[in-house]
């Protein structure tokens, strides 16, 4: 009888162990949602790296030399790892490697001294930089990227999703694969390029432009240097460029199949009387920026400020 | 508008019809009426074959250049993390929902093709098919990009 009792107690014991080492063994449960919140000294013009599968990322400049990482690490995070070494600073939120679906991921706000270089990965999260003054390169796979600052070049892309930049940057380059894409700024070399979405530029001037769609429209508003080269090519889709009565430039436009309405007065003529496309070369202001529009199914406008 | 169609402009007058988009002179009956008089005899026109040199030439430079960016590591400017299998799941997701994209521009190059069959002189008809091409290259490089974050 006592024999028997002992078994017993052995048996549940075993199977209370068990529960618990399975327990123990769920990510869900050991790594419940959880705040963060970590600040490592880095350099005023340093490097910051960041990382992040799924969730969200907000990057601001600030006047500390300091790096501070906050936020919340969802169930699925397992770390955050946060180095620092002369100076670089990197960020990489760490998922467990044989996770099958990542739900709950990592929503992190992060501030850098503003004059950093900063470059954000990120897999599906949104990725927004503001406050920057270094150079800014930001990418989602699947998320909207938004950049506000940077002073000397920007880069920013997607594959499916939207991007917006508003910067002072002297070089910006933007791209989504499927999404809207518009950029706003001072004075710059500007390159926007979409496979399926609409392209939005407004700039001060323009010292170059180069922008492509395959399926989508584009509006283009803004001033062009007279050395500045402006190639505007579109498969499927209109185009909208507004630029000063005063604009000193050389137009050339082509469509196969669209019409061009030119607000300086010269009129398109048609390239051929099988097909609906025109054809237009004209100058302003005795000529300077070279711009250059070309669709293919689309129609093109050139409208005065 | 009895006598045969211009075999250059054949393919760009079978475009137009098929996608709905009719001159803007009243020259249709004549034209589809030419267009299945000649499919009825199985009558193709000879393609010029300088569009084709420039499209292989284009398709080369694309898997050239496609190679190169694939294999070049991008080195400082990447942070270079650790593989993650969610990383293959995710890739493989956009490459679903990048078949839209994809569609897009293999649809974009026929229609270019078949231009420039029609007009082979078009440098703008070039420039364009080039630009398809490249974001063609493009999402080659993404995918690529993505493939090698999952190790």
């Amino acid at each position: 009888m006592e024999q028997n009792r002992n078994r017993i107690i052995t048996f549940v014991g075993v199977l209370a162990i068990s529960a618990s080492l399975l327990t123990i063994g769920t990510p869900a449960v050991w790594a419940a949602e959880r705040d963060y919140d970590e600040t490592r000294d880095a350099k005023a013009n340093g490097v910051v790296y960041v990382e992040n599968i799924t969730g969200s990322i907000e990057v601001q400049g600030w006047e500390k030399n300091q790096v501070h990482v906050s936020g919340t690490l969802g169930n699925d995070v397992k770390e955050v790892e946060f180095k620092t070494s002369g100076k670089k600073t990197r960020i990489e939120v760490v998922y467990p490697r044989k996770i099958r679906n990542i739900d709950e991921g990592a929503d992190l706000v992060i501030m850098v001294p503003r004059g950093s270089r900063v470059e954000v990965e990120c897999v599906s999260a949104p990725v927004t930089v503001s406050a920057v003054e270094g150079r800014i390169y930001a990418s989602s796979i699947s998320g909207d990227v938004t950049v506000e600052g940077g002073e000397d070049e920007v880069q920013a892309e997607t594959i499916s999703g939207n991007v917006e930049v508003r910067s002072e940057a002297t070089k910006i380059a933007v791209e989504s694969i499927s999404g809207r894409v518009s950029a706003k700024g001072d004075r710059a070399a500007v390159e926007a390029s979409v496979v399926n979405g609409r392209v939005d530029l407004e700039f001060d001037v323009f010292t170059d432009c180069s922008l492509e769609t395959v399926n989508g429209s584009a509006h283009v508003t803004g001033d062009f240097t007279e050395s500045a080269d402006c190639d505007i090519d579109i498969h499927s889709g209109n185009v909208i460029l507004t630029v000063p009565a005063d604009l000193k430039a050389d137009f050339e436009v082509n469509t196969f199949s669209g019409g061009i309405d030119n607000a300086f007065g010269k009129r398109a003529r048609k390239t051929s009387k099988y097909t609906p496309g025109r054809e237009l070369e004209f100058s302003t202001g005795g000529g300077g920026a070279q711009i250059r529009i070309n669709t293919f199914s689309g129609s093109v406008e050139i409208r005065k400020m | 508008m009895d006598r045969d169609l211009d075999p250059r402009l054949e393919p760009l007058a079978r475009r137009m019809r098929d996608r709905g988009q009719p001159p803007e002179r009243d020259l249709w009956p004549g034209i589809d009426e030419a267009i299945d008089r000649r499919e009825r005899a199985g009558d193709h026109p000879a393609r010029t074959g300088w569009w084709r040199f420039a499209a292989a030439v284009a398709a080369m430079l694309v898997l050239v250049l496609g190679a190169r960016d694939l294999h070049v590591p991008r080195g400082d400017s990447t942070p270079g993390g650790t593989p993650s299998p969610v990383v293959a799941e995710a890739a493989a997701t956009w490459a679903l929902d990048g078949l839209d994209e994809e569609a897009a521009i293999e649809s974009a190059l026929a229609e270019l093709n078949a231009a420039m069959a029609a007009d082979p002189d078009n440098p703008h008809l070039s420039r364009l098919a080039l630009m398809v091409h490249r974001s063609r290259g493009e999402m080659l490089r993404r995918s690529g990009e993505t493939a090698q974050r999952t190790g």
